[in-house]
């Protein structure tokens, strides 16, 4: 599919075009009833917005949300207690194993420290040659942290590209 | 009508209220963002997981996680977008875990389990016509981010500032991925129907 090449005054708008169309964007607006190019882009974007719109509301109205979906969210709720995001129900019940469990994770962590010191360090910035690998995909990581599209920062060079051009 | 949804007709009150009178006491309160909210995510998890027990899963859950962690809510964003992060990280995380299953499943015995495992977590939803189909599969072959934004700012037709809220962009990124997003299902839908 061939898009047009931006001319005069297009290019602010040519990342963002539909975006801006889709949102009515007032300046798109005043330069789209001047240029044929961008207007014809703005329209084939708001076609396929509409598009995209129907048929969701059309799948929307296919698939309801089940009937149980309310009374399921609040009988959930109902066993949760507010605050209580970190410690579960079980962590508070009383554990017979608990303390002769702690003893012996206590002896193994001053085993291991004891045998790390037994050892020669390695030097500092070799142990730094490597970063440390996050786990991914945790519950509570940032999604958009593992989204690799368009940041921020390709985000501003690309606006910087186009200032440049305009 | 659902008790909490009477209220909501008899006393208009907004999210920032019922969470005031939530932190006030009022446990009902929560009731009445449930089910203001409760649609809104269970399609947001639906398109993503395509699986409608997995989708009221991950909303009951979503909707755990907040009644849990409201006392945190500073109230930067709206409870919208905030539960919405919640849920979208549901999502992933969901998402991650089924594919991880399926994966094991298909190292087992592929030919055997591979259409079972196809109902369990990527069954397509009973849906008609060929034009949806064809969209569908195009929006499904975006990169996460950009199929985020267009569902946000399209599906659910939230404003970009929020949309960028919830993808953690700035507004000018998410506009960005839009644009893009909306130029590679053009490419697709004529791919496809070059095809």
């Amino acid at each position: 599919m061939s898009n047009p090449m931006p001319g005069d005054g297009c290019a602010k708008f040519v990342e963002r075009l539909a975006a801006l169309a889709v949102d009515g964007d007032e300046e798109l607006e005043r330069h789209i009833a001047a240029c044929a190019a961008c207007r014809r882009e703005a329209e084939r974007y708001r076609g396929l917005a509409e598009r995209l719109r129907a048929d969701e509301a059309a799948s929307a109205a296919e698939t309801q949300a089940p009937a149980a979906l309310h009374d399921g969210i609040l009988r959930a709720i109902a066993g949760a207690a507010p605050g209580a995001a970190s410690s579960s129900p079980a962590s508070t019940r009383r554990r017979p194993w608990r303390w002769p469990a702690l003893a012996a994770g206590m002896a193994a962590a001053a085993a291991l420290g004891w045998l790390m010191l037994a050892r020669k360090p390695a030097p500092v910035a070799k142990r730094h040659a490597t970063p440390a690998i996050a786990a991914p995909f945790e519950e509570d990581d940032d999604p958009c942290q593992l989204i690799g599209d368009l940041d921020d920062d390709e985000v501003a060079r690309v606006s910087s590209y186009f200032k440049k051009g305009a | 009508m659902s008790r909490a949804a009477e209220v909501a007709v008899s006393e208009p009150i907004d999210d920032a209220g019922l969470i005031a009178r939530f932190r006030g006491g009022d446990r009902r309160a929560f009731d009445e963002l449930v089910a203001r909210h409760e649609k809104l995510v269970f399609r947001l998890a639906l398109r993503s997981l395509r699986d409608v027990g997995d989708a009221e899963d991950v909303t009951q859950r979503a909707f755990v996680q907040a009644f849990q962690r409201l006392d945190a809510f500073r109230g930067d964003s709206t409870f919208r977008t905030w539960l919405y992060r919640i849920a979208f990280n549901l999502v992933v995380t969901h998402a991650r875990d089924a594919g991880r299953q399926r994966r094991a499943l298909q190292a087992i015995a592929p030919e055997d389990l591979l259409p079972h495992a196809h109902a369990a977590g990527g069954a397509e939803p009973a849906r008609g016509g060929e034009e949806s189909a064809r969209l569908r599969s195009a929006v499904e072959k975006l990169p996460v981010k950009q199929r985020l934004v267009v569902e946000l700012r399209i599906y659910d037709e939230l404003p970009f500032r929020e949309v960028a809220q919830i993808a953690d962009c700035s507004e000018d990124s998410a506009k960005m991925n839009f644009h893009h997003a909306l130029k590679r299902l053009r490419e697709l839908l004529q791919e496809g129907a070059d095809a």
